[in-house]
This record gives structure tokens, sequence and C-alpha cells, in this order.
């Protein structure tokens, strides 16, 4: 998506028609449209918005009202009013007119003037885009509305992007820009219509198949509740979380608690720690007894080879003695040690053949001290393996002890606020062991529904191949049942491409916000993606990872970290990958009030940075944002200035 | 588990060319409607399998 213009028509501030063109070669694709507070910028990233999205950001005050005031004001009593914005832009080669109107018809008296309207009217390549085709759909098929807000936002709010509150939508957003939603849906709807297609199957099968198929359909139909039931758990602990963390607010600052609530934060985190400590450990204890446990049953075994070996010697047969390669050899060359001519048929030939039988033990000889390292390396290791097993047991058990004691002085806490006298105190107590009584069986609830939804799948699997192995009936049943086999490896290979996707690309976009993150921020705080794509910001400390709780500064430089590198590599992805990638490889950023509340050096960095990430990149400024260091750093890139300018009506202004 | 994925469509390309198709015309679906929460496309992807699979 190219922006090439936007013109205004009796849209708030701008009074009659206002037209600006808008910069995109690619070494000078800035454009600075400078005005002070009230000339209109705010109106101008609006007009973008209403236009292509009918939607406005926070800082639009009034929303349903568009129309100048001064237009109203010059019209006669029920005289029509129009109203316009229009965005021209290029993507893949077509041009886009949009162009959002409203109207009014102005009333005799003072009633109030309610807007008609707000539609949108699409030309692509001068052609209009009439039904059953709806020029929405066409706009979000250039850039979805879900993702909207990453490239038209108000730098003041930008930092609200990146808030824990706002993380599934920062994660539908990642998902949507990096293909994941895309390949999901695939995954899905390919699932739907083959459960269309096992339906046919069925009425036409025989009645052994119809049987088998309505089983599945079953189980399927069931698997598929308990997931929406998985999703619904999801947002269920998450909403109790959120009151969790308002509830511990209130009691912080509450003057009579806030130290013990505080003490009580304290020893939450270190039982988090505790119980992370705690699973390494265990984790360690089962991976060494997984890797080395068999050792210790070996000792019957290791004595039965012993046994054996020592009969071979105690017989005579080990150590072989000779080498089967020198028998060999005399029998080749005819001649032995002792001068002999070994012709073939002479007794000397046969006495020296004998030795080839006795000779072929030296492979079991060379086994055997093979196999005496190996056991007595085993036979060593068992007592160091034992050695660690207790060492490890003996770090969980204290583990757990240290655990119980921090456990039991939050429960003392606990006690202790519910008895309070201050009934805010108590009441703010009683909540939020509700919250936390909640999100346990919430979880409890969610390990249940998983492993049922593990069952249906397994019980699925083994339906799917008995259907597969009856034998098809007929033509048509033969035809269906290879479009089955052909959706489920369509949808096997889709899951392949999401695993690869989820892998490559997650762990590339992650590098990808670190590595500008770092270049703007003197913090060691690194962002993260996890495996639910939500971008939090990360610590790393001795005993591991935490997630920390960034400031509104530092969530401004990681908003602008992660939409400059979703930018940068949705671009490079959807060139390389044409048929997952986006169809939009080129983006535009319009923002308002840059940089919020940065601070001069963090302005700079991201002065200096966006230029080069963005395709296009429009900012409006009062003249403190713009002049100094964002000034230098953004001026080589600038293609298109302009200033707006508010005429008062005011006689002394 | 760990997978090659040097090239991430590779599963596309090594397919059979009917499933292929389905997967390309079924993508190339869901990109269009990807602006849509609620896409109706069910009936869309049941022609696609059977006119890929005939």
């Amino acid at each position: 998506m190219k922006l090439l213009s936007i013109k205004l028509f009796n849209f708030r501030q701008f009074w009659g028609e206002v037209e600006i063109e808008l910069a995109g070669r690619s070494e000078r694709s800035v454009t600075v449209i400078h005005g002070n507070n009230g000339a209109g910028k705010t109106t101008l990233l609006n007009a973008f918005t209403w236009v292509l999205y009918g939607q406005h950001t926070g800082a639009f005050a009034s929303p349903e009202q568009h129309i100048n005031k001064r237009a109203i004001a010059q019209a006669t009593p029920g005289q029509r009013v129009d109203c316009w914005a229009e965005v021209v832009f290029e993507h893949n080669g077509n041009r886009y007119r949009a162009r959002r109107s409203c109207f009014i018809e102005k009333p005799q008296t003072d009633e109030i003037i309610v807007e008609q309207s707000g539609e949108l009217a699409l030309q692509i390549n001068s052609k209009r885009v009439e039904p059953p085709e709806v020029p929405e759909d066409k706009i979000g098929q250039v850039l979805p509305e879900s993702l909207h807000r990453y490239f038209f936002f108000d730098g003041e709010r930008i930092d609200r992007i990146v808030k824990s509150e706002n993380k599934s939508e920062i994660s539908k957003a990642i998902r949507t820009l990096l293909s994941v939603e895309v390949l999901d849906r695939a995954i899905n709807h390919l699932k739907e219509a083959q459960r269309s297609l096992n339906k046919e199957l069925a009425e036409i099968g025989d009645p052994e198949t119809k049987r088998l198929v309505k089983e599945q359909e079953e189980l399927k139909e069931k698997q598929k509740g308990l997931e929406a039931r998985r999703e619904e758990i999801a947002a269920e602990i998450e909403a109790y979380e959120e009151q969790k963390q308002t509830v511990t607010a209130q009691l912080r600052e509450l003057d009579k608690v806030g130290e013990i609530q505080a003490r009580r934060d304290d020893l939450n985190r270190q039982s988090e720690e505790t119980q992370a400590l705690l699973a390494r450990s265990e984790d360690k204890l089962r991976r060494t007894i997984s890797a080395r446990g068999y050792m210790v049953f070996l000792t019957d075994a290791i004595a039965q080879f012993r046994n054996l070996a020592n009969d071979l010697r105690q017989r005579g047969e080990l150590p072989a003695g000779i080498k089967q390669q020198f028998v060999e050899d005399l029998l080749e060359d005819q001649v032995c040690i002792c001068g002999s001519e070994l012709k073939q048929g002479t007794l000397e030939r046969q006495r020296v053949e004998s030795w080839l039988d006795r000779s072929g033990i030296q492979q079991v000889e060379e086994m055997v001290i093979q196999m005496g390292g190996e056991v007595n390396s085993i036979e060593r290791q068992i007592p160091e393996f034992w050695a660690e097993i207790e060492q490890e047991q003996s770090s969980i058990d204290n583990l757990k002890r240290h655990l119980s004691t921090l456990l039991d002085q939050i429960d003392d806490i606990r006690e202790q606020l519910k008895g309070s006298e201050d009934v805010n105190v108590s009441g703010l107590e009683k909540r939020l062991e509700d919250i936390e009584a909640n999100i346990i069986s919430l979880h409890r609830e969610d390990e249940n529904v998983g492993r049922a939804i593990v069952e249906c799948e397994d019980k699925i699997t083994v339906l799917k191949k008995q259907i597969k192995e009856l034998k098809a009936k007929g033509e048509q049943q033969a035809l269906i049942q290879r479009q089955i086999k052909a959706t489920d490896d369509a949808i096997d290979r889709i899951g392949q491409v999401r695993l690869r996707v989820d892998q490559k690309f997650r762990a590339v976009l992650e590098e990808k916000v670190r590595e500008i993150f770092r270049q703007v921020s003197f913090k060691t705080q690194v962002p993260k993606l996890t495996e639910n794509y939500e971008l939090v910001l990360v610590e790393t400390l001795m005993d591991g990872e935490s997630v920390v709780a960034p400031s509104t500064g530092e969530n401004q430089i990681l908003s602008l970290s992660f939409i400059g590198s979703i930018i940068e590599r949705v671009r490079y992805w959807s060139k390389k990958h044409s048929l997952i990638g986006l169809d939009s490889s080129s983006f535009p950023i319009v923002m308002d009030s840059p940089f919020g509340t940065l601070d001069e050096n963090y302005r700079r960095q991201i002065a200096r940075l966006i230029p080069t990430l963005a395709d296009q990149l429009v900012v409006l400024a009062t003249k403190t944002q713009w002049r100094g260091e964002v000034e230098t750093e953004m001026e080589p890139y600038v293609g298109k200035e302009y200033v707006l300018v508010f005429n008062s009506a005011k006689p002394d202004c | 588990m760990t997978v090659d994925s040097n090239d991430i469509e590779e599963p596309i390309k090594t397919a059979p060319p009917e499933v292929e198709k389905i997967i390309r015309e079924v993508i190339r679906l869901e990109k269009e409607h990807l602006h849509s929460d609620r896409p109706r496309v069910k009936a869309d992807i049941l022609e696609i399998i059977k006119d890929s699979v005939r």
C-alpha cells in the first residue's frame, strides 16, 4: 500500500476542499505536516482511518461530528451540506480511490443535527466497486482493519499497543502479519469441508461405514466443543489474572497493609522462583533416570558376561593366540613357517587349515575386550548415578520444604488480612482468595479438558484408519474417499508449514524486534515473543528469565520497535514466500505527535530508524515535536513538507 | 520437534498435484477473506476440493 494523496472537503477544521499530495519516492518518502495545536493534525490522521475503516483514534473528540461548522453556518435552512474525505493509494500496480462521505440537511430551527450516512465509495483503476462486491472488503484485502492501528497511530498513545490488556489484540495482529492466521483458518475450514465429505460418504456408504463415520463425526463435534471450552477457560483465566492484579494493587495502596502486601509480593516472587527451581530439579531427575537408570538393572547381566568370559579363558579358547589373517596368509603363500609346502590335498595343509577355525575365536576375543571395557565403565558409573540421584532428591526435598515454608507464610498473611478489622482490607483479601481459587479451579479444568481432547484425537485416529480400511463401494464412494484423503494430506501439509512458520518466522521476528530495541534502548531488558505471540519485555537473571513491567517510555520504544520490525520482516517474507505471505509488501506509517513523551536521546534514535524501516512515512507534528534531533535525523528523507494554518474567526487572533 | 525449515513452503511444493492445488486455492481464498472475522468460505472450499480431485 502506497499512499498518494488525501483530499478533504468540509471535514472538521478543513473548510472547502484541501488536497495534500504525499511523498512516495523511495529515497525521499517522508511527508511532514506541521501544525500548531488545533490546526488539524489529529483530524488528518483520523481522515485516513475514517475513510479506510470508518474508525477514529482515541484522541479524536466528538467522533460523530465530521462536517465543518463554518460550512453549516453558511448554509441556508433546508440546504444540504456535504462533507467527504478521499484517500488515493496504489497497491500491487492498481490505483485505489476511496471516498467516505456524509451530509446533513440544515434544519429550520436549532434542533440537534445528526449526520447522515458515512458511506464508503471505492474505485479501482477508475472502475467503481459495485454490489455484490463490497468496498470495505477490498480495502480489508489490502490492509486488514485489525492491523490498521499499527500503521496509523497517535504517537502519544503508542505505548498502549503493547500494554498487557491489549496482548490478545497484538497477538492476533502478529499472527495475521506472519500468516499464521491464514494457515490456521485454512486448516479449520478444510476440516469443516472434510466433515461435509464424510457426511456425503455416510449417506452413500454401507451400514458399517455409516456407523463409523457417524461415530467419528460425534467425536469431532465433542472435540470442537472441548476446544471451544479451552479457549473460554484461557480467556477466563486472563480476566481473573487481571482482576488479581487490580486487587493486589489496591491492597498495596492501602496505608495499613501496604507493607504486608509488599512482603507478600516478595514471598510470592520467591515462591514462583522456588517452584521454577523445583520444576528444573524434577526435570533433571527425570532426565538422569531416563538416560542412565537402566544401568542399575544390569548387575546380573554383567555377572553373566564375566562368567562366560572366564569359562572361555579356562577352556583355553581365550586369548586366541593366533590371528586368522596369519593363517590365511600361510595358505595363500602355500608355505608354512617351518618351510613345509602347503599344497592342496597335503596333510600339512589340512593341519594348517584346521587352525582357521580356532583363529576365528579372535573376533570373540576382541568383543570380550571391548565389552569388558564397557562393563567396567558401567560399573563405575552406577555409584555416580546413585550419588547424583540422591543429590537431586535431596535438593528437591529442600526446595519442597522451602516452598512449604513460603506458602505457610503466604497463608499466614492471608489469614491476617482476612481477619483485619478494616472491612476494606478483609473484603479485598476475601475477593483475592476467591479469584485465586477460581484460577486454580480453571487450571484444573483446563488440564482435564486437554486430556479429553487428546482422548478424542486418539479415538478419531483409530476410526479414521478403520474407515480407510473399509473397501470403497462404487465409483462415487471411491471418489469421495480420494477427496477426503487429499484433504487430509492438505491439512497435514499446511500444519507442517504452520510449524515451520512458527519456528522460523517467530524467532526471526523476535530477533529483529530485539535488534531494533537494542539500538534504541540502553536498558538490559529485551523483547520476547511468547509461544502465544504475545510481546513482552524480559530481563535475564541468574536463575532464568523474568517478565518485567515496562515504563510508558519503554512501552513506546517497544511499540515502535515492533512496528518497525514487522514492516521490515513482512516485506521480506511477502517477497520470498509469495503463497503464504501477505499480498502487501509495502506499508506506510502515518503518525501523529511522534515519539510521545520520549526524551531527547530516544527521540533521536527512533527518528533515525523509522524512515529506514517504513516504506513511506507521514509525520504530523508541532514545532516542538519536530525541531532539533527529529528534524536533523529525518530531514534527508523528507520529500514533501506542509504547514497547516488555522484561520480563526476571532478578530484579535 | 525440530524441522528443516529452510524452505517454509516445501511441504506444499512437494505435495501431489491435486493436493497442492487444494492448498494453493484454499490459502488464496483465506487471504482474500482475512479481513473478515467469520468468513463464509465452507462451500467455496468444498468446491475447491471437488474441482481438484475428480
